[in-house]
């Protein structure tokens, strides 16, 4: 059954995309000024050559799901998930025409629904972000993924200076300054499609006795609180946060901490030296660079300890808080926490004896995090673990639907029994065996709630003190 | 004195020892050891092969006799990107070489070491992004520098051409003397090489700099950099007016610098 609708689905894409092309081609021939801007440093190939090469490259992008692309108003290429982004002038071309026609009408487009296709626009001047998915992801969901891309952007260079850039050369180039940044946008959009994280606009705790998790802050804590300028500190384990501390009035947010976490989880070399990085945290201040001090704790502890700072200088002062860190953890056994904590099996849903469960993802509202346990059989595949994070993507849509209030959602699916449940403190989002019936799963609510106070002082952090 | 130690102490284990791990010039010639980083050290002296600690120890022992001479220099890595700074600095540290490596953000920090004569030099090593946006941070990172090594790839003529506004940059934003290099890596790459040496030396000279050629692929002139640079450092210490910023401690007590290192995260060796 499922099969035959991801054939009939295959189908209807097709023809989408051959629509497509055929668009493009027109609009191509229609609006020469357009085509013109574009390839204007390119080799014009004969026409006939032209329109084989496009189909080989469209045959190539039809392979793949979601495609990212990123452009300047001025039409200039600057990012592309899949391909090259100098082949796809015509391509860029056509994205630019779409904006700016509905633009000349004093509009703004938004997006563009053919099948299962959707394209989504994000216009945020100086740049247009556009994202193309062809698994019938929820509208808002693309337009997420488009902000995060947006987000990086502004991380590495500020929008500040993005806007100075422009402002100075409409038609710059930004692929200069962009790179060896491509590779972040690359993970952070993976990150995007398969992170809990992403779709529950939370963080994921490493799981450790609250105790321990204590003794680890306020160890980072000593040593943080005496440093002038030193607005946050964070330890980060892999995916996971094990701790933050911050400056007193000043709060991370969540999008700013997964840039911070997705940066780290793609660069090798933070693990062979202390690295001293500007960064900029969009949602924190778009308009300058705050500087991270990035190291792991130890050759024996793979733990990431991130210290950011407004003051440029401060490089010796955070290498020897550090140092110190390290130092004072070795001897009160943190280290060895940390490393049991890494190593150990995840906390498995099956303790919580729930009949018919098999599994679920709960967030923390007020403190922005959430669990996701191990996938358990039936789940075995990425893909069958792709298709259940898409329901719960279309069931987190729902409930945070904005304006409408819904609270609880039960759906019975060919292969699943869905319940979300929302309360003022918690999203609850749980996944059956088929056959189970409404009574069954909302009993399934209050056992898990009662198990949750059990467990979640591990599986959350609770105490994020100030200095 | 020196001479006589290592001759005691078996030059031939050492020898075949050294080349296994890749570390080719342990050179002891001239009273120059060249004792790579603490982190080199380490695989050496856990070796089952006892002569090479040996010997290392007991040089180490000859300096604290001797009353070691303790320098401290700060050494930035400059350049456009993919010339292979970061590749350098590892292949010095650690010993090992990656080919694909990723870009650097930022800068990233290390500390190197570099045992000359009766000096202990402790180089304090900025490995800088080469990338166009992270320009205007670059300066942040050469103020007082002692040494600049500015990197270019000789198969790639853009890079070289950077080198001249690297130089003028910090020639221009720096008052106290600095050693510069100017390093043509990537020598392995004979079909593509576009600059020769004589052009990269003549280069060099007219700019006031020392040329060397390094390529961290075949794992050439990697040790004899550091080395060339801890020599020129010390001549600027021992010259008439050395430069406040470049002090030179004399301190018996060996141990307390050792372990500070060794206990910093960024080397690799702690057990």
């Amino acid at each position: 059954m499922v099969n035959k609708i991801g054939y009939d689905m295959e189908e209807t894409q097709e023809t989408d995309t051959t629509t497509l092309i055929s668009d493009i081609n027109d609009i191509a021939i229609q609006d020469p000024v357009v085509s013109k801007s574009v390839t204007e440093n390119e080799p014009v190939p004969s026409s006939s050559e032209q329109g084989s090469s496009y189909e080989i490259l469209f045959d190539q992008l039809k392979e793949k799901n979601k495609h990212i692309f990123v452009l300047s108003t001025a039409g200039k290429p600057i990012y592309t998930r899949f391909g090259n982004e100098n082949q796809m002038a015509s391509l860029f071309g056509l994205m630019i025409a779409l904006v700016s026609v509905t633009q000349d009408s004093n509009d703004t487009l938004q997006s563009i629904c053919c099948g299962q296709t959707r394209i989504v626009f994000l216009n945020k001047d100086p740049l247009i972000l556009v994202g193309v998915s062809q698994s019938s992801e929820p509208y808002d969901q693309i337009k997420k993924q488009l902000t995060y891309v947006y987000n990086n952007i502004i991380s590495t260079l500020t929008l500040t200076q993005l806007k100075k850039i422009f402002h100075n050369r409409t038609n710059f180039d930004l692929r200069r300054l962009m790179s060896g940044s491509e590779r972040l946008i690359d993970k952070l959009i993976t990150f995007t499609e398969n992170d809990p994280g992403f779709l529950l606009d939370s963080i994921s705790c490493l799981q450790m006795p609250s105790s321990s998790r204590d003794k680890i802050t306020q160890t980072i804590l000593t040593q943080c609180s005496k440093i002038k300028n030193l607005v946050f500190g964070l330890l980060i384990a892999q995916k996971h946060v094990i701790s933050i501390v911050r400056m007193k009035k000043y709060s991370l947010h969540v999008s700013d901490i997964h840039l911070i976490l997705n940066l780290i989880n793609s660069t090798e070399s933070f693990k062979t030296a202390e690295s001293w990085t500007p960064i900029c945290l969009p949602t924190f201040d778009s308009s300058g660079y705050m500087h991270a001090h990035i190291s792991y704790l130890a050759e024996d502890c793979q733990a990431c300890l991130v210290l950011l700072t407004i003051d440029h200088n401060l490089f010796f002062t955070l290498s020897d808080a550090k140092r110190k860190i390290t130092e004072k953890m070795r001897c009160n056994d943190c280290l060895h926490a940390i490393n049991e904590a890494i190593i150990r099996q995840p906390i498995s849903l099956a303790r919580a004896n729930i009949t018919g469960l098999r599994h679920l993802l709960y967030k923390n509202k007020n403190r922005s995090q959430h669990w996701c346990p191990p996938f358990t059989s039936p789940y075995n595949t990425d893909e069958l673990q792709q298709n259940l994070m898409s329901v719960y993507c279309s069931l987190i849509s729902q409930i945070n639907f904005p304006g409408r209030t819904l609270k609880v959602i039960f759906q019975q699916l060919t292969a699943e029994t869905m319940l979300a449940w929302a309360t003022e403190d918690v999203e609850l989002y749980m996944t059956f065996e088929p056959l189970v019936s409404k009574e069954c799963a909302t009993n399934a609510v209050t056992k898990l709630t009662q198990w949750m106070k059990k467990e979640e002082d591990s599986l959350f952090i609770f105490n994020i003190p100030m200095f | 004195m020196l001479m006589s130690v290592v001759s005691v102490y078996s030059a031939p284990s050492i020898s075949s020892n050294t080349k296994q791990l890749g570390l080719e010039s342990l050179l002891i010639t001239e009273y120059i050891c060249v004792v790579a980083s603490s982190c080199l050290l380490k695989p050496l002296i856990n070796d089952d092969n006892s002569d090479a600690s040996t010997i290392i120890k007991n040089i180490n022992v000859l300096h604290s006799r001797r009353g070691c001479k303790r320098l401290s220099a700060k050494l930035v890595f400059m350049g456009s990107q993919g010339v292979g700074k970061s590749s350098i600095i590892t292949r010095y540290i650690k010993g090992d070489f990656k080919k694909e490596c990723e870009a650097t953000i930022g800068a990233s920090f290390m500390y190197a070491k570099v045992t000359l004569r009766d000096y202990q030099i402790t180089l304090k090593v900025w490995d800088t992004a080469g990338q166009e946006r992270f320009r205007s941070l670059v300066p942040m990172y050469y103020r007082n520098a002692d040494a600049v090594a500015i990197v270019f790839d000789v198969s790639d003529r853009d890079s070289f051409n950077q080198v001249k506004n690297w130089i003028n940059e910090v020639r221009k934003n720096t008052d106290t003397p600095v050693v510069y290099y100017v390093v043509g890596n990537k020598t392995d790459l004979l079909d593509s090489r576009t600059i020769m040496y004589d052009e990269g030396e003549e280069f060099a000279n007219s700019v006031n700099a020392h040329y060397w050629e390094t390529s961290v692929y075949s794992n050439t002139g990697i040790q004899d950099l550091f080395t060339k640079i801890g020599r020129n450092l010390i001549e600027i210490v021992e010259s008439s007016k050395p430069p406040a910023n470049l002090k030179v401690e004399i301190d018996p007590e060996e141990v307390s610098n050792n372990d500070r290192i060794n206990n910093s995260k960024i080397q690799c060796c702690t057990n």
